[in-house]
């Protein structure tokens, strides 16, 4: 007697004969699975690829044998469990991340709108305040007066009525909103960094980390990156440009922000990018299979060695 | 403007102005998948198919002669994404067929959920196209094998696909981005390599590079 084969499928479970001709198939899951299993304990399993060209044989012989209503079922099925199940924290600190990088984009624009509009009413005061969130709140809370007493000169904005200053106020209000609902995005993120990835966080800070996982996608693909290419995460524009022009090669992308690299002296803060990337990947790796926290100690030995 | 068969099996064409546009007749009337237009007609109504979008109609409109599938053909789709080019070829093998939607991203699995919950014969699958020893055990053999990944070793996915799953004398489509083998090379000397590749499994059939519509992308018909 020929040898059996057997393919354990999502359909069920399928015994063939010598030629891969199909002789008896089982149900897909359960009791009865095992017990079918069992029965057929000698059959040989169809694995890949030590079994490839019977394996082949056999996905031809049920093509025309799995009803096609059971098959789109089980798939479907399983297809809603694995989406279900694949959301990790890292996505959602992603989208997080993106959030706030979207914020920023619409709150600048926002805030330049609204300079350009109250400079109707005090040109001074936009003037003497260049930074957007201040300059937002002072809408809010100041009025033309007060910010116009003690000083030597009035106004040359023009007098508007009480409707008209409403209008402003009240998109102002609104923007401020949107500050907070940033700030509070950023307490989000850097909690949700604490406990996913605390060693990435004390090692590049809660922002940087996450714009890293960002860049790389899932915490597992940046654990999967060399620490020459997380160095350089962030600066895609520049280095295909390298490799495609031969112009000289980036230093640093998003680590660029990093206070270490910062520090160090200019034309030193590509190998300050390059130390700190070498101790990043490692953090990554910490946090990937759960090790113990090791971040602030990295972070003191990237701060020396980049001093040396 | 009026629409006729193309000599694609199912895929329906008009000339507008210099243009031709493809058309599929809809399987779900009154649904529009990813923003295209709908045209009734007494004979159903047709959906346009972009070919800025889809690799498959761009290849249709560069002059395929055929793209191996018609009405009841099994299909193994690797690289579905959001199901853009999948919801045209569901349509192309209709109620009989059946095309099985393969894909590594579970983001843009959602929407192909969504899709596969409209449509009776697209099968969802979260998976990696690499390993077909999972494939395997979720998947019969098709007709056809389709296929566009942004992988670096999207050549070794196909063969190793066509070679567990595609019937024989199936054909076998493999939408090749040279961008993802390597950005510094020159397109025409990868699709050489790619050509060299393949010649060593399979027969190759067509060859036609995909621009205006994809830069750098090019399509190889094979049969197996």
């Amino acid at each position: 007697m020929g040898a059996t084969y057997l393919l354990e499928h999502i359909a069920g479970c399928f015994l063939f004969d010598e030629h891969l001709a199909l002789v008896e198939s089982g149900p897909p899951e359960g009791k009865e699975k095992e017990a079918f299993l069992k029965t057929h304990a000698s059959a040989v399993p169809l694995s890949y690829p030590a079994r490839a060209i019977q394996l082949r044989r056999a996905l031809a012989a049920i093509a025309s044998k799995i009803p096609k209503g059971g098959l789109r079922a089980a798939n479907l099925a399983r297809t809603r469990h694995d989406v279900k199940h694949a959301v990790s924290d890292d996505f959602l600190i992603v989208q997080a991340v993106k959030s706030i990088e979207d914020l920023d984009k619409v709150l600048n624009s926002l805030a330049i709108r609204l300079r350009d509009w109250y400079e109707f009413y005090l040109p001074e005061y936009s003037v003497s305040q260049p930074d957007h969130a201040e300059f937002v709140r002072g809408v809010v809370e100041t009025t033309k007066e007060q910010f116009l007493s003690g000083k030597k000169t009035d106004s040359f904005g023009a007098d508007l009525g009480k409707p008209h200053i409403a209008a402003m106020k009240q998109f102002a209000e609104r923007l401020l909103g949107l500050y907070a609902a940033k700030q509070e995005l950023e307490r989000y993120v850097d909690s949700t960094m604490k406990t996913i990835c605390p060693n990435l966080r004390a090692v590049a800070g809660s922002t940087l980390g996450a714009k890293l996982l960002e860049h790389a996608g899932t915490l597992k693909r940046l654990v999967e990156l060399p620490s020459s290419t997380v160095q350089i995460l962030g600066a895609e524009k520049a280095l295909f440009r390298h490799l495609k022009t031969g112009s000289r090669p980036p230093k640093y992308g998003v680590l660029l922000a990093h206070d270490a690299v910062q520090s160090a002296p200019k034309g030193r803060q590509g190998r300050a990018a390059r130390i700190l990337a070498d101790k990043i990947s490692i953090a990554v790796r910490i946090d990937y299979f759960k090790g113990q926290f090791k971040g602030d100690a990295l972070l003191e030995e990237a701060r020396k060695k980049i001093a040396q | 403007m009026t629409i006729t068969p193309s000599r694609i099996f199912e895929v329906h064409e008009a000339q507008d102005g210099r243009k031709r546009r493809l058309y599929t007749l809809n399987a779900v009337p009154g649904t529009a998948v990813y923003g295209e237009m709908l045209i009734p007609t007494p004979r159903g109504e047709f959906r346009e198919w972009n070919a800025g979008k889809s690799k498959l109609a761009s290849y249709i409109l560069k002059g395929a002669q055929g793209i191996g599938m018609r009405k009841g053909s099994s299909v193994l789709y690797l690289g579905c994404a959001t199901g853009t080019t999948v919801s045209h070829v569901s349509d192309i093998i209709g109620e009989e067929g059946m095309v099985f939607a393969v894909d590594i991203s579970p983001i843009v699995m959602r929407d192909m959920l969504f899709l596969a919950e409209k449509r009776g014969n697209i099968i969802p699958i979260l998976e990696n196209a690499f390993h077909v020893d999972r494939l395997a055990k979720r998947i019969s053999a098709a007709d056809v094998l389709f296929q566009d990944v942004a992988q670096r070793n999207q050549v070794e996915i196909f063969l190793r696909n066509a070679d567990l799953f595609l019937k024989d004398r199936g054909y076998g489509l493999l939408a090749v981005k040279a961008r993802s083998i390597d950005v510094a090379a020159k397109p025409r000397d990868i699709f050489k390599a790619v050509r060299k590749q393949l010649e060593a499994k399979m027969t190759i059939i067509d060859y036609r590079e995909l621009d205006p519509f994809q830069k750098d992308h090019c399509m190889f018909m094979v049969k197996k």
